[in-house]
């Protein structure tokens, strides 16, 4: 059988010029759409070297350096952890009877505070930071590691604090964000984060005291804590 | 040593095997370009909200601009993928990704990031010789430097061998913690797409996911160096296939999987049509063979011809391999996987097979 294949393979294979010979290279009709120009074919082309060396040693700069960076950013380090954490947002602000601070919970990135004209105006984390990056009080995954969140999540606050117009909230002193960390299934590890100060109109007192009135802060006298 | 660097200085090579590896680029390249149109559309302009650029704030674009920067990233991936100026479409590209990548942190992705290296490598290369819509016919010189791809294939293994070598030097990789947690965390995922539950569960399981995680960090090791070595390379690319099948599987990773897949293409060795095949159109294999082999073929491994029909009994298919050598019935098969990109998953158990049949054999060659 295979001796017969064989005749056949010879027979349809007569007219063929060889397996694996160069074929010459006929050019083609010029095509009504420009083709790209091929790569230039010049022997002694000693920059492709130096390119070469050039893009090799940059690359292996920054995969031997990644390390350095949080997010282990250009250096290839794919799936560096297994970490979730859970977010759990706050907002300082004064007592307005003793000049203490209270820590008022913020549900799902979303608080009312008094404005500057006098009403009260509904406010969300999620005008400055789109949703996918964040989400509050669920565990979810740290995308690029632990380090890499927390480092963000500090610019975020700051962000967050830094662009919230005085005009819209009158009573946020700062932000405070409480980050759990389960690292690769650990024991949770909680990191206290908080914002740069807001500079608000109204001086306030003292701020020697602050109280976590916690997420039933909102049914306190006196207090708009983070309703929706 | 200074023979080898004349040789990466100098090297031609057949550039047609690079087609399908730019149009895989292209779409990937329009994927991720209207992706982030999408984002524009729904969440709005990146630059108004929080971003943490790693260029001066003042290099950002502006929303218009931005906008016409993701449009001309949409009309750079088309003409990459039909091969018009496809070489500095596929610059262009890389170069506006880059751009856009350190214009906002928050949205660097290694798989995006990696996407970019390759474009812009890739433009280096012979790859508009073929898969090239406005020009059905390969236009000449079809030989091009080969440096380029060189230096894809350094990346490829760079890829491989950041990956693996910081998974093994963190313990937590090394014992299995991460990638046990991983899949234990992702479990309803990979159930979602298909994966048994049964297996998700052994997955999961501590001492298994230790070997799993011992046995992912020496594959990427070994893949750096195995796909540069002719008589392991085939089993390497088969083994990697089923690795990012695996990880696209269970994991959330965008289109890395595609991406590292598409890549191996610069690993097909360029010799076009250096394989025959020749098929009975008047048997029903024979008919299908000269059909599905040429309209799969995409790096032009075979030149397919029907023989005369006759009188004699015989075979439906006859394969003539590079060194000579005649293949037939499962051997025959066993060749087609290994050279057709959708049937190469079939290949090692196929060759397997075909290895005990009695002109078989369990090299690579082919």
């Amino acid at each position: 059988m295979e001796e017969e294949a064989k005749s056949r393979g010879d027979r349809a294979s007569s007219s063929d010029d060889g397996a694996g010979d160069p074929r010459p290279e006929v050019p083609s009709k010029r095509a009504s759409t420009p083709p790209s120009r091929p790569p230039a074919d010049g022997r002694s082309a000693h920059w492709r070297l130096l390119v070469a060396l050039v893009w090799i040693a940059a690359q292996a700069t920054l995969v031997v350096t990644a390390g350095r960076r949080s997010d282990g950013a250009f250096g290839f380090r794919m799936f560096s952890e297994s970490s979730t954490m859970r977010l759990v947002l706050h907002r300082e602000i004064d007592d307005g009877i003793g000049g203490a601070r209270v820590r008022v919970h913020v549900d799902d990135g979303v608080w009312s505070a008094r404005a500057e004209d006098g009403t009260n105006h509904r406010l969300t984390w999620y005008d400055r930071v789109p949703a996918p990056y964040w989400v509050f009080d669920r565990e979810m995954h740290a995308s690029y590691g632990a380090a890499a969140q927390l480092e963000r999540l500090q610019a975020a606050l700051d962000d967050v604090a830094s662009h919230l117009p005085t005009s819209d909230d009158l009573e946020t002193r700062r932000f405070v964000l409480d980050v759990t960390v389960r690292r690769n299934g650990r024991e949770p590890v909680v990191h206290h984060l908080t914002s740069r100060e807001r500079l608000l109109p109204a001086p306030s007192p003292s701020h020697a005291r602050v109280v976590d009135r916690g997420p039933d802060a909102a049914s306190a006298p006196g207090f708009d804590a983070g309703g929706r | 040593m200074l023979a080898l660097l004349a040789r990466f200085r100098d090297e031609l090579e057949d550039g047609h095997v690079l087609g399908p590896v730019r149009a895989a680029l292209g779409a990937l390249l329009g994927w991720h370009a209207l992706a982030a149109a999408e984002e524009l559309a729904n969440i709005g302009y990146f630059g108004d909200a929080f971003h943490v650029a790693m260029i001066p704030e003042g290099l950002v674009p502006s929303p218009r601009v931005y906008a016409i920067l993701l449009a001309a990233r949409v009309c750079l991936a088309v003409m990459v993928v039909i091969g018009v100026w496809a070489r500095p479409a596929l610059a262009a590209s890389a170069a506006l990704g880059f751009f856009l990548l350190l214009c906002d942190r928050n949205q660097f992705h290694h798989n995006r990031y990696s996407l970019f290296c390759y474009a812009l490598l890739l433009s280096l290369t012979p790859c508009d010789r073929s898969w090239r819509a406005t020009e059905s016919s390969v236009p000449a010189p079809r030989r091009g430097p080969w440096w380029g791809v060189r230096l894809l294939q350094l990346q490829v293994s760079l890829v491989y061998l950041a990956s693996g070598g910081s998974k093994l030097l963190d313990p937590d990789w090394r014992d299995g913690l991460v990638l046990g947690d991983r899949i234990t965390r992702y479990a309803d995922v990979a159930i979602a797409r298909g994966v048994p539950p049964a297996v998700v569960e052994v997955l999961s399981r501590h001492d298994v996911a230790s070997a799993t995680a011992k046995l992912a960090i020496m594959t990427e090791l070994v893949l750096c160096i195995a796909l540069w070595l002719r008589p392991t390379r085939v089993i390497a690319l088969w083994w990697g296939l089923w690795f990012h099948v695996v990880i696209q599987a269970t994991s959330k990773v965008e289109t890395f999987s595609i991406l590292a897949l598409a890549l191996y293409g610069v690993f097909v060795t360029p010799d076009y049509r250096a394989r025959r095949l020749r098929f009975d159109p008047s048997r029903f294999w024979g008919k299908l063979a000269g059909v599905v082999v040429p309209a799969l073929d995409w790096f032009a491994r075979f030149e397919v011809e029907p023989w005369e029909p006759d009188d004699q009994p015989g075979h439906s298919v006859v394969l003539v391999r590079r060194d000579g050598e005649r293949a037939t019935g499962v051997r025959a098969f066993a060749m087609i996987a290994r050279c057709v990109p959708l049937l190469f998953p079939l290949w090692a158990p196929v060759a397997l097979f075909a290895s005990f049949t009695r002109r078989g054999d369990l090299t690579t060659r082919g």
